[in-house]
C-alpha cells in the first residue's frame, strides 16, 4: 500500500515539476519578447518570418483541403438531423467557436510541434546550442523566440483560414446537395456569429500557439544526451500539447459559453 | 594582469572520467598552455571548463579580473565570445548555410541586415578552399570541410582565448603550417592558446607550458 502511495505521490510531484517550469519557461519567453534585447533584432527577425513561412505558409496546402472536407462532412451530417435549418448556427457553433482553432492546433502540432522538438533536441545533442552560446548569442532569443512568434502567429492565421475555408466548402456542398441560396446561409451565419466568438476564436488561436511552442521547446531542450531519447521526447511533446489544448479549448469554451 | 584565473575550481567530469580534484590555473595574455593526458576525455572537459561550458562544482573562475557569475547562462555570453573552441565539441548551425555560420555572431552583434564576407574571412575560406561551399548546409559539407568552417568560423571570431582539441584533425596535416602561421600572428596580437595534441612538431613548436591531466587531477610538469 505505502508503495502506491510513494508511486502516486512521486508521480504528483513529478507532474506539480513539470508543469511549474512549463510556467517558468513560457514566463521567460513572454517577458523577452515584451523586453527584448537590443542586440541581434535583424537575425530574430529573420529567423522569426522564416518560422512563419515554414509554419503558415507551407501547411496551406495541408489545411485548405483538411478545412473543406471538415466542413463539408459536418454540413451535410447536420443537413440530414436539422432540415437544412439553422446550418450557419451549426457552422458557427462548431466550426467558429471550437473545430476551426482546435484543428487548425492539431494540424500546427502533427506537422510543426514535432518538427520543432526534433530540430532542438538535435541541436541539443549535437551541441549546437554550445555553439550559439560560444559565439554571445542567446538560444532562447535566437532559437526561442522566433518559433513561438512564428508558430503563434501562424496559427492565429490559419485558424481564419480553417474557418473560412470550411464555410465555403460547407457552401459547396449546400450548393450541390440542398436548395438554400448563399444569401439566406450568409445571414444564417451572420445571425449566428457575435463578436465574442471572434474574441474566442483568437484568445485560443494565441493561447494555442504558446502551448504548442513552450511544450515542444521544452521537450526538446530535455534532450540532451543520446539521438535515440528523441522519438521519444516528440511523443511525448505531441500528446502534452493536444492534451493541453482540448484543456484550454474547454476552459474558455466553457468561460464564455456556459 | 591575467587573462583567466581559476581558483581552487572544481568541476563535475563524470561523464568521461573522474571529478576533477580542485585546482589553481591562470594564463596572461600571449601565454601557450599545452596538456598532456592520459584521459582524453578530461583533457577536452578541462577545455570546456575554461570555455565556461561546465560549470564549477566549487572555485573561483576570473576573466580578466571579474568573478564569473554562472547562476545564469546569459551572464556569460559576453565572456563565452572571446573564446576560439575549436575542439570535437564545437559545431555548426546544421539548418543555416556554412556563410550564415560564419556570419551570424557578427550580424547577431551589429544587427547586420546582410552576411558580407570581408577580405580577412574570405582568404580564410580560400586557404582552406572552401569559397564555393558557402551556400551550402553544414550536412551537405564533407568531414573535413565541417571542420575547416568551425576553424575559420571560430579565427574569425577575433578570440583572445583559443582553445584546441588536436587541431591537426581539425585542419589536416598538410594545413598545419598554415595553420602554424596563424597562431604566430595571433600570438603577436597576445591571443592565449590552450590545446591538446599528438603531433609532436606541433607541440614541439608551441608547448612553452605543459599541464598534466591524469585522473581527475591537474599539474604543471
Amino acid at each position: 500500500m505505502q508503495t502506491i502511495i510513494g508511486a502516486i505521490g512521486r508521480r504528483t510531484l513529478h507532474s506539480f515539476n513539470q508543469i511549474t517550469t512549463l510556467f517558468t519557461f513560457a514566463y521567460q519567453l513572454l517577458r523577452l519578447l515584451a523586453f527584448p534585447p537590443k542586440t541581434g533584432l535583424v537575425p530574430v527577425r529573420r529567423i522569426a518570418l522564416e518560422q512563419v513561412y515554414f509554419t503558415a505558409v507551407q501547411t496551406l496546402p495541408v489545411i485548405i483541403p483538411f478545412a473543406i472536407l471538415t466542413g463539408s462532412v459536418i454540413i451535410i451530417q447536420f443537413s440530414r438531423f436539422s432540415g437544412e435549418y439553422q446550418l450557419g448556427k451549426i457552422i458557427v457553433l462548431f466550426i467558429v467557436r471550437d473545430l476551426g482553432p482546435t484543428l487548425t492546433a492539431l494540424l500546427i502540432i502533427l506537422r510543426s510541434a514535432t518538427a520543432v522538438t526534433i530540430e532542438i533536441s538535435y541541436m541539443n545533442v549535437f551541441n549546437e546550442m554550445d555553439a550559439l552560446e560560444m559565439s554571445g548569442l542567446d538560444p532562447l532569443w535566437v532559437v526561442c523566440i522566433p518559433r513561438l512568434v512564428g508558430i503563434t502567429s501562424a496559427i492565429l492565421c490559419l485558424f481564419i483560414v480553417f474557418d473560412i475555408t470550411a464555410i465555403v466548402g460547407g457552401y459547396a456542398v449546400i450548393w450541390l446537395f440542398t436548395y438554400i441560396n448563399l444569401g439566406d446561409f450568409l445571414d444564417q451565419i451572420a445571425d449566428a456569429i457575435s463578436v465574442a466568438d471572434i474574441i474566442v476564436g483568437i484568445i485560443k488561436a494565441i493561447l494555442f500557439g504558446i502551448t504548442i511552442t513552450v511544450i515542444s521547446l521544452y521537450h526538446g531542450f530535455k534532450t540532451k544526451q543520446h539521438i535515440t531519447q528523441i522519438p521519444a521526447a516528440v511523443s511525448r511533446a505531441s500528446l502534452q500539447c493536444l492534451g493541453i489544448c482540448l484543456v484550454i479549448s474547454a476552459t474558455i469554451s466553457a468561460l464564455f459559453y456556459l | 594582469m591575467k587573462l583567466i584565473e581559476l581558483t581552487q575550481y572544481s568541476f563535475d567530469s563524470k561523464k568521461t572520467g573522474l571529478p576533477f580534484q580542485p585546482f589553481d590555473f591562470s594564463m596572461t595574455p600571449g601565454e601557450v598552455v599545452s596538456i598532456s593526458t592520459d584521459s582524453t576525455g578530461d583533457a577536452l572537459n578541462f577545455l570546456k571548463a575554461l570555455a565556461t561550458l561546465i560549470h564549477p562544482l566549487q572555485g573561483e573562475y576570473r576573466y580578466k579580473q571579474n568573478i564569473l557569475d554562472f547562476s545564469n547562462y546569459r551572464n556569460l555570453l559576453d565572456t563565452k565570445k572571446n573564446f576560439g573552441f575549436i575542439t570535437s565539441h564545437a559545431a555548426l548551425i546544421s539548418n543555416r548555410t556554412v556563410r550564415e555560420n560564419l556570419l551570424l555572431m557578427s550580424a547577431y552583434h551589429t544587427n547586420a541586415t546582410s552576411y558580407q564576407l570581408d577580405q580577412h574571412t574570405q582568404e580564410l575560406f580560400k586557404l582552406f578552399s572552401l569559397e564555393d561551399k558557402l551556400e551550402l548546409k553544414p550536412a551537405d559539407l564533407t568531414p573535413h570541410d565541417y571542420r575547416f568552417a568551425i576553424t575559420v568560423r571560430e579565427l574569425i571570431k577575433k578570440p583572445e582565448i583559443l582553445l584546441l582539441g588536436y587541431p591537426e584533425n581539425f585542419v589536416g596535416i598538410a594545413n598545419l603550417e598554415i595553420f602554424n602561421t596563424i597562431l604566430f600572428d595571433m600570438l603577436g596580437r597576445d591571443v592565449c592558446i590552450v590545446f591538446l595534441s599528438e603531433h609532436p612538431h606541433f607541440i614541439e613548436t608551441f608547448s612553452k607550458r605543459e599541464l598534466v591531466i591524469s585522473r581527475g587531477t591537474l599539474r604543471e610538469r
